[in-house]
């Protein structure tokens, strides 16, 4: 799995991950978001888009990101959550527990943040 | 005989009879009760306490909807019950096989506390039961393996590679495989390449079956999983996910921070006809089918 990180005007900090986010690398994002959190992010997108493989400890590393950003007070989207990522978020119980949102803009919109 | 139904808390309906109830009144009886059952309502009470009097095919009418409720495993309790009813009752021998109160409010308390007990009755729960058809490996591809967890993925993709293209479901079936043998390399095995994990498997067109077995301690904390398990869900159901947090994941003192504590979660939901443990617990028999009604073994 791959973990590039932009953000728009420094504000809103969007993580795209790519590839499978399994056992062998799932520590890779709870450590990219840690990492995130000592520099204070306030908004955090995570796009699921290019994800094509996720298994318990991926969805572990998301539970992980959703629960430091409650804690945290950091706003959270998860976007483009289709296929077989979706599938076992849907199996895990977990529509609509996780801040899904459809895309950037619907996530960008939720915190209230104009994007350009 | 009049007769008057009205509707209690807990979706429980009072079918009040008064006066005679003969024959002519008794299939009166029948009808209401039939027509409430066919709108959904399954919890009743009949209440006989200002009925005078019933002859042999108003008890008829009592022990049919006593006995069509088991059937469809209703529930029925009859109460007030007194006089020449009661004598009646008393009679044909009816007092200890009918479910009898003295009073409504004594019916209403034979009620099972409503929605939220019958709804955690469908919660998918993991199973004991070595002698499960799902143990069956008459037929199952069988090999054994002596893997660590680096090979977990690379051994569920060549097993998921037997199955029919579209029971693969954009590598759902796959993902599912790998758990099951994650555990047992890592929970069971301890990631021991001396120690064996025995995998058996058989797809069909419409169905996928798969035994794990390893030669570790058992999952001894199946009991507390499915507890944990059910509270989750009954969150999850009301929507109540302030508290749904604390279910999320499943620990144990031997879990460490690679565990994910939900792998069995979308385990007992994906594998629709059954997660099955053996006695020992170091052996899951798992089967889903792919048709819309789960295959009832």
């Amino acid at each position: 799995m791959e973990i590039n990180e932009r953000s728009i005007s420094g504000a809103v900090h969007i993580l795209s991950l790519d590839g499978e986010m399994d056992l062998y690398n799932a520590t890779d994002l709870k450590d990219t978001v840690t990492e995130m959190f000592v520099r204070g992010i306030k908004h955090l997108v995570i796009d699921l888009e290019q994800l094509e493989y996720i298994d318990s400890s991926g969805i572990s590393a998301l539970l992980f990101t959703y629960t430091q950003c409650r804690t945290r007070s950091v706003d959270l989207a998860f976007i483009n959550v289709r296929g077989s990522v979706r599938r076992v978020i849907e199996l895990t119980s977990l529509i609509g527990f996780f801040p899904i949102a459809e895309n950037l803009t619907e996530a960008l919109s939720r915190f209230g943040v104009r994007q350009g | 005989m009049t007769l008057e139904t009205e509707q209690l808390d807990d979706d429980i309906h009072v079918v009040a009879l008064s006066g005679d109830m003969d024959l002519y009144s008794a299939n009166q009886v029948k009808e209401s009760v039939v027509s409430l059952w066919e709108s959904g309502h399954t919890r009743l009470i009949i209440d006989m306490s200002a009925l005078n009097y019933v002859d042999s095919s108003g008890i008829g009418v009592l022990l049919y909807v006593y006995s069509s409720s088991q059937k469809r495993s209703y529930q029925v309790v009859f109460c007030g019950a007194s006089g020449a009813v009661a004598r009646v009752i008393e009679l044909t021998k009816l007092r200890g096989f009918l479910p009898l109160e003295p009073n409504r409010n004594a019916a209403i308390a034979r009620f099972t506390p409503s929605s939220a007990e019958e709804a955690s009755e469908d919660i998918r729960q993991l199973v004991v039961d070595g002698s499960s058809p799902l143990f069956d490996t008459r037929g199952m591809y069988h090999k054994e393996f002596t893997i660590d967890l680096s090979q977990v993925r690379r051994l569920s993709n060549l097993i998921a590679q037997r199955a029919p293209q579209h029971l693969r479901d954009i590598n759902i079936l796959e993902q599912q495989i790998s758990e099951l043998i994650k555990n047992a390399v890592k929970h069971g095995n301890k990631n021991d390449r001396t120690r064996a994990v025995k995998i058996w498997f058989e797809f069909s067109d419409e169905t996928a079956r798969l035994i794990v077995e390893d030669e570790g301690e058992g999952f001894q904390q199946l009991e507390e999983w499915n507890e944990f398990y059910r509270k989750k869900i009954e969150c999850y159901r009301a929507q109540d996910f302030d508290r749904m947090i604390e279910f999320l994941t499943f620990r144990t003192q031997n879990s460490t921070d690679e565990d994910g504590g939900n792998a069995m979660m979308a385990a007992v939901e994906y594998w629709n006809n059954g997660v099955v443990f053996n006695e020992k617990r170091n052996a899951v028999a798992v089967m889903r089918s792919f048709t819309d009604e789960p295959i009832r073994l």
